[in-house]
């Protein structure tokens, strides 16, 4: 029997959570990121489609939004509202499938798979959900339904805003194939470019193109989008269970060299991920370094700590070493990633000397509290500067899977 | 240089300077033991140049003079030749060093012993008689909480203090502490404070008889060298520079929950239990409740293992956990029948003392764990 694999996606989430909190601003252009302050630098964590109208997007610089878009409403993240929003959404979701794997606070798969016995014909069941998300929270959402997630995310993606878009099984790869590169997640501009080389535009296209010429493009990842292109997608609807690690990365904007810079990008994710790690009370024996130079040149390097740690300075120390000693100078750097594996319930040595792990450990706990009750920005250690494309709804997807925000 | 002495007390004799003898050196004389033959005895010398170890032997010398030979290459053959005694020859033009015994002749290339490094004596500065068995239980007891861990050097010594009327020896790697704590005389001076590396000191253990017979400990007037001297045998050790953490801060005045118990008992269980935390950081939780002590240990992938110990249990009823390690190294070598364990909270510092004395205590930082 063909799965039934539901993509569901909010649709504009924070901006329209701001509309929902703000009804003067409903019909106008929002744009949610940074503190609200003029003149800031920070990025879009999102837009309404007001804004999108102007060619706002997420991730761009607040100065250049605040060019394209002067009239805008620019109002600082609230992610306590988005968490809020998220769960009353997600409290719906678990009406119409025990199995759902959230992927973000606005966004999420379901296997349907055999419940139309129960809740009747899909495009019912999607119109359905649709309705009651708009009814009980004042949210729209898109929908798409396929065989598997990767065709389910391409299809919900396809009509926003509220788009809904079923591919039956069979046609999968007739769906995709007259769709630009763009459209295939995991398809970034690097790899587009690569593939434009070779002619090749739609994914159609890509998906007639030898596997073997992909793996020799791509490594292991070009089989992958192989398959992809072909809607073929195995992998399961996975409801969080307990992470086997946490990881963060950022790609730049722009390649860079200053190693300063990348290392403190570096400390601040890492950061980020200590944060979330002690959010789910466990602690990590491994940190990993991730270093990408140029497209498909990718390095991963490992640390192991001597005794599990949840805590900040534990963990920077043993990055920072690892960024020290495999950061190749010279060599411009495109993303970096930083995370914790090897998780286990803290066992925590406690210290004896000037009183370390005592108040150094309430303090991490401390920070946790601020940033979580003004957010990512509130605080931060003097080396960790704030970076510039911090991806927020990655961080949205530990704030869901641990359960409380 | 010509001598004559038996092959066992050479052998012996460099046995144990050898233990000073670099393992990895640039330096190749560092490798070889310096020996001077003068009269009546037969001086062997090593040194890495953070220690210096020196023995003389009894030996029936013809010639004085003096050489030096790979320590390596002369242990292994000296301890290994059957023949009674050994005589040694110099040749100072190829300095090489003839050894011919009853089967054996050999013929050792040796380097000019001009070249070897100085290893002085404590012939000045402050001087403690102190009895070899009581330095050498003092070392064995808190050499175990030295840190091995490089980047924080002042930790990987036992800091000492020279006080009147008693020594202290304390150290501790930030999770433990040990501090003994030895009687002599008082000699009116004021306190000296010294950092030996616990490395020198355990091979000062090793060389120390558990007897009554005396050995002396010197600091040098600089205070940058200590020497200790136990019969014909002397060890010098670099001191280690810094200022060491004030540890007394941390040894709790009041404990609220006190257990006394079989030492052998908490070894014995406390190794069985700790077999299924080897991997969950080799934690195991001690539970006193109800005038029973129970400890247990689990890993969610292994399995766990619960035991009740018998015990006297007075105070409040407590959990805490340990790195079993630190709890089974200062069973080993604590030196009493009976202990007593000594806890505030699952947070704070944990105790352990040796019953019916009071010259030792071991404190233990606990880990903490969700319960």
């Amino acid at each position: 029997m063909a799965r039934v694999v539901m993509h569901v996606d909010l649709d504009a989430f924070y901006a329209s959570v701001e509309q929902l909190k703000h009804p003067e601003l409903r019909g106008q252009p929002v744009i949610v990121g940074g503190l609200g302050l003029a003149g800031e630098r920070g990025v879009v964590a999102a837009a309404s489609y007001e804004a999108r109208a102007f060619g706002v997007r997420s991730a761009m610089p607040l100065t250049r939004a605040r060019r394209l878009c002067p009239q805008g409403n620019f109002v600082p993240a609230d992610f306590a509202a988005y968490r809020q929003a998220s769960r009353e959404v997600f409290r719906i979701l678990t009406d119409y499938s025990p199995t759902i794997e959230p992927l973000s606070l606005d966004e999420a798969y379901l296997d349907l798979t055999g419940s139309e016995a129960l809740l009747g014909p899909i495009a019912q069941v999607a119109a359905g959900l649709q309705a009651r998300v708009r009814s009980e929270c004042g949210l729209d959402i898109s929908v798409g339904v396929a065989t598997g997630k990767v065709v389910a995310k391409v299809a919900s993606d396809l009509r926003k805003p509220r788009g809904l878009v079923i591919v039956p099984a069979g046609q999968e790869a007739g769906f995709l194939a007259p769709l630009p590169l763009s459209r295939l997640p995991g398809c970034g501009p690097a790899t587009i470019a690569r593939l434009e080389s070779f002619g090749i535009r739609t994914i159609g296209q890509l998906a007639d193109m030898s596997e073997p010429l992909l793996g020799e493009l791509f490594g292991k990842y070009g089989r992958v989008l192989h398959a992809h292109a072909r809607g073929i997608d195995p992998t399961l609807v996975e409801p969080p269970g307990e992470p086997k690690s946490i990881s963060r990365e950022v790609t730049f904007e722009r390649d860079l060299l200053d190693q300063g810079e990348i290392l403190s990008t570096g400390r601040s994710l890492l950061l980020d991920v200590a944060e979330s790690l002690r959010g789910q009370g466990l602690a990590a024996r491994t940190v990993t370094l991730k270093l990408r130079y140029q497209p498909f040149d990718t390095h991963s390097r490992q640390a192991t700590l001597p005794v599990a740690s949840d805590r900040d300075d534990a963990l920077l120390e043993a990055f920072v070493k690892l960024v020290r000693e495999h950061l190749e100078p010279g060599r411009p750097v495109r993303l970096i990633g930083a995370g914790v594996a090897n998780l286990e319930a803290p066992a925590i040595q406690l210290d004896l000397l000037e009183a370390r792990s005592g108040p150094r450990s309430g303090l991490d706990a401390q920070l946790d509290r601020l940033r979580q009750r003004f957010g990512p920005t509130a605080i931060s250690r003097g080396t960790a500067v704030q970076h510039q494309q911090k991806d927020f709804r990655r961080d949205d997807i530990d704030a869901v899977s641990s359960g409380d925000g | 240089m010509r001598v004559t002495c038996s092959t066992q007390n050479l052998g012996q004799g460099l046995h144990i300077v050898s233990r000073a003898v670099s393992s990895r050196t640039t330096l190749p004389i560092l490798n070889n033991v310096l020996m001077e033959a003068t009269p009546g005895k037969l001086r062997l010398t090593a040194t890495n140049l953070e220690i210096g170890i020196k023995q003389a032997i009894d030996a029936e010398v013809q010639e004085e003079g003096s050489i030096t030979v790979p320590a390596r290459l002369l242990t292994d053959y000296v301890s290994a030749n059957p023949d009674a005694s050994i005589s040694m020859t110099l040749d100072k033009k190829n300095q090489s060093l003839k050894l011919k015994s009853e089967h054996f002749d050999a013929d050792i290339r040796g380097i000019d012993p001009a070249d070897f490094p100085p290893v002085p004596s404590g012939t000045e500065g402050r001087k403690v008689q102190l009895s070899q068995a009581d330095l050498k239980d003092a070392i064995e007891q808190t050499v175990i909480a030295a840190s091995s861990d490089e980047g924080r050097p002042v930790l990987t010594g036992v800091y000492a203090q020279l006080n009147g009327g008693h020594v202290t020896f304390a150290a501790t790697d930030g999770h433990r502490l040990a501090v003994k704590t030895l009687a002599v005389p008082a000699d009116g001076q004021q306190p000296d404070t010294m950092v030996i590396p616990a490395r020198a000191l355990a091979e000062l253990s090793r060389i120390l008889k558990g007897g009554s017979e005396q050995v002396d400990l010197t600091v040098a007037p600089q205070k940058n060298q200590v020497f200790f001297k136990a019969g014909d045998v002397e060890l010098m050790s670099r001191l280690i520079e810094g200022t060491y953490p004030n540890y007394k801060q941390v040894i709790p005045n009041d404990t609220t929950t006190t257990i006394t118990l079989k030492t052998q008992d908490l070894l014995t269980t406390t190794k069985v239990v700790s077999l299924f935390a080897r991997d969950a950081a080799n934690v195991v939780k001690f539970k006193a409740e109800g005038g029973k002590l129970t400890l247990t240990a689990n890993t969610s992938e292994v399995g766990q293992n619960t035991a009740d110990v018998e015990a006297k249990i007075d105070g409040n009823d407590l959990q805490v956990a340990f790195n079993a390690k630190y709890v089974l190294d200062v069973l080993g070598i604590i030196g009493a029948d009976e202990v007593t364990l000594g806890f505030t909270g699952p947070l704070n510092p944990g105790m352990i003392k040796p019953v019916g004395k009071d010259d030792y205590l071991y404190i233990i930082m606990p880990v903490r764990v969700a319960m």
